[in-house]
């Protein structure tokens, strides 16, 4: 008996041909890529979800174009196109925050312990969740591009390109909103702040009604929101003119803030937690 | 190699010690029973054992490494207390998910098969019984492929032969040389399963054996017999008496002794010796 379980330990540090130590780094790596893979699967499934961030954005993209969208705008710009980046771009933001809540309700549902009962490590389920994020983030606002399209919409193969590329890269500030959220709420409480957050950045940055309709007030604060500059940045290839800097000014000061309070979340949240 | 060593291991929660002190060496490929009230330290234990709890003083070794080490290198399985399944996904995606987090995983087929759940592989995971569920987690818990299985209370949900089968499962998993340390309210279960006995209670240790060394601790048998009720303290070896209904039950130290003079008295029939079960045992040390 003692024979054979010594045997079976060493068998399990050094399994047979295969050196455990050589073996680590790509299997750590196999194994964070299977996670992510898998965690992006899952997430398209919930159909709940994906109603929320893709049938949602265009329905209400396919109601507003069909009232507005034949007119043309003073410039000659389609107003159905500007909408429908406009509409992407909300679609995009409810995606892009939803990460911290997954992680949050992962870990408040204890399937985060199960987890670490594995060999990933907290980092790389943290990283996935991002990437599960911006995976869903393209088929948010594809499927609103492709509402357009269906509505007449037509652009250039690099005009579609561009504006999807530019809606995602600036979205990617509102994936850390969404993780500073579930640092600094209760897990019962951070999926609806989450979503209260959302609407709020969405109405007060024009993404619903567009902001040269607001009373001035409301104009300055939602120049000062991400929302409102995601689509306005998705929508410079379509409009021209000036690429909006001042927008990428925006962003950034809002990703240090984010990154900022994020970090002291994350301190308190290691110092108050038991496990 | 020693499978755990906990060296002066201490967890405390606010005002509460969890866990106090405790020295325990656990052997590659013992069976051994954690026994102990509710609060006794067990969980705190098991959950240090795995890297999910950090001690306040006091080291964890696994396989000579520490905890989260032995974690990674797939050297741990275990099954949490009322540890949750990822909500409403089926059971089949829910193993695949998993089966690519380990270092060196058993095959999905062996694990499906090991753990029955080849008819509930379609079922969604908010739709499964408990007993189910355990099997599910069982299932989580043997797939890597681990040296060392860690059981927080096993066959709670399970009906009588849910409990039979898991215990027969344990059994081929455990021929294979694995360690097993497991937790359990079901003493009958440590005493038939498990090679050592630790009982618990206050964060320390009161008792470590195999089952019958815990009963000895207690020490004695007890001796029902229908007869006269009469004072029996005077009989060699006694220690204490009972009236159980009709039935007389004597505590004794010397049960041999007891019953030559008790049989002296032709009016005492039926007489039934019996060791105390581990459930005495176990009341007996922890009071």
């Amino acid at each position: 008996m003692t024979t054979l379980t010594t045997h079976r330990t060493s068998d399990i540090a050094q399994p047979p041909g295969t050196p455990t130590r050589d073996a680590r780094p790509s299997g750590s790596a196999r194994r964070f890529f299977h996670y992510a893979v898998q965690s992006i699967l899952i997430q398209l499934r919930d159909w709940a979800f994906l109603g929320f961030v893709i049938v949602m954005p265009t329905t209400i993209y396919l109601f507003f174009s069909s009232m507005y969208g034949d007119e043309g705008g003073g410039s000659g710009i389609n107003v159905a196109a500007v909408m429908m980046v406009t509409m992407a771009t909300y679609g995009g933001l409810g995606a892009a925050m939803n990460a911290g809540s997954q992680i949050q309700s992962e870990r408040s549902s204890g399937w985060f312990r199960q987890l670490m009962l594995t060999s990933l490590a907290p980092g790389q389920f943290v990283l996935a969740k991002i990437l599960t994020a911006i995976a869903v983030l393209i088929p948010a606002i594809g499927t609103v591009f492709l509402a357009g399209a269906a509505r007449g919409v037509r652009l250039d193969a690099g005009t579609w390109a561009a504006s999807l590329g530019l809606i995602v890269t600036a979205l990617l500030p509102m994936i850390v909103f969404g993780l500073v959220i579930a640092l600094w709420f209760k897990p019962q409480t951070a999926t609806a702040v989450t979503t209260l957050a959302m609407l709020a950045l969405a109405m007060l940055g024009g993404l619903w009604v567009p902001l040269q309709l607001m009373p001035e007030v409301m104009q300055t604060i939602g120049k000062l929101l991400p929302s409102y500059w995601a689509s306005q940045i998705g929508a410079w290839p379509l409009v021209g003119g000036d690429f909006p800097w001042q927008g990428v000014i925006v962003l950034v000061v809002w990703l240090a803030v984010l990154v900022g309070v994020g970090a002291l979340g994350y301190r308190r949240a290691i110092r108050t937690s038991r496990r | 190699m020693d499978a755990i060593t906990l060296t002066g291991l201490t967890k405390t929660y606010g005002a509460l010690t969890a866990v106090d002190a405790l020295d325990l060496t656990v052997p590659a490929g013992q069976i051994m029973a954690l026994l102990g009230p509710n609060g006794a330290g067990k969980s705190t234990t098991t959950e240090m054992v795995l890297g999910l709890t950090k001690p306040d003083a006091g080291t964890v070794e696994v396989f000579g490494a520490d905890p989260v080490s032995a974690m990674r290198r797939g050297d741990v399985g275990a099954m949490l207390q009322n540890g949750v399944l990822l909500w409403d996904v089926p059971v089949r995606r829910l193993l695949t998910l998993m089966h690519g987090l380990y270092a060196h995983p058993l095959s999905l087929d062996d694990v499906i098969d090991r753990a029955d759940l080849t008819p509930i592989l379609k079922s969604n995971t908010n739709k499964l019984s408990g007993g189910q569920a355990q099997r599910v987690r069982f299932a989580l818990a043997m797939m890597a492929d681990p040296g060392l299985l860690i059981l927080d209370e096993p066959t709670v949900g399970m009906d009588v032969d849910a409990r039979r089968a898991f215990w027969a499962t344990m059994d081929t998993l455990t021929a294979e040389g694995r360690t097993v340390v497991f937790a359990t309210h079901y003493l009958d279960e440590a005493d038939e399963f498990a090679d050592r006995i630790v009982v618990l209670n206050d964060g320390r240790i009161v008792a470590d054996g195999t089952g019958s060394q815990i009963k000895a601790v207690v020490g004695g048998r007890r001796i029902g017999f229908t007869g006269p009720a009469r004072d029996y303290a005077g009989l060699p070896g006694v220690a204490a008496q009972e009236q159980r209904g009709a039935r007389i039950v004597l505590t004794s130290t010397d049960s041999d002794a007891t019953l030559r003079a008790l049989l002296a008295d032709d009016a005492v029939r039926d007489v039934e010796v019996s060791a105390p079960s581990l459930e005495d045992a176990f009341v007996s040390l922890v009071s």
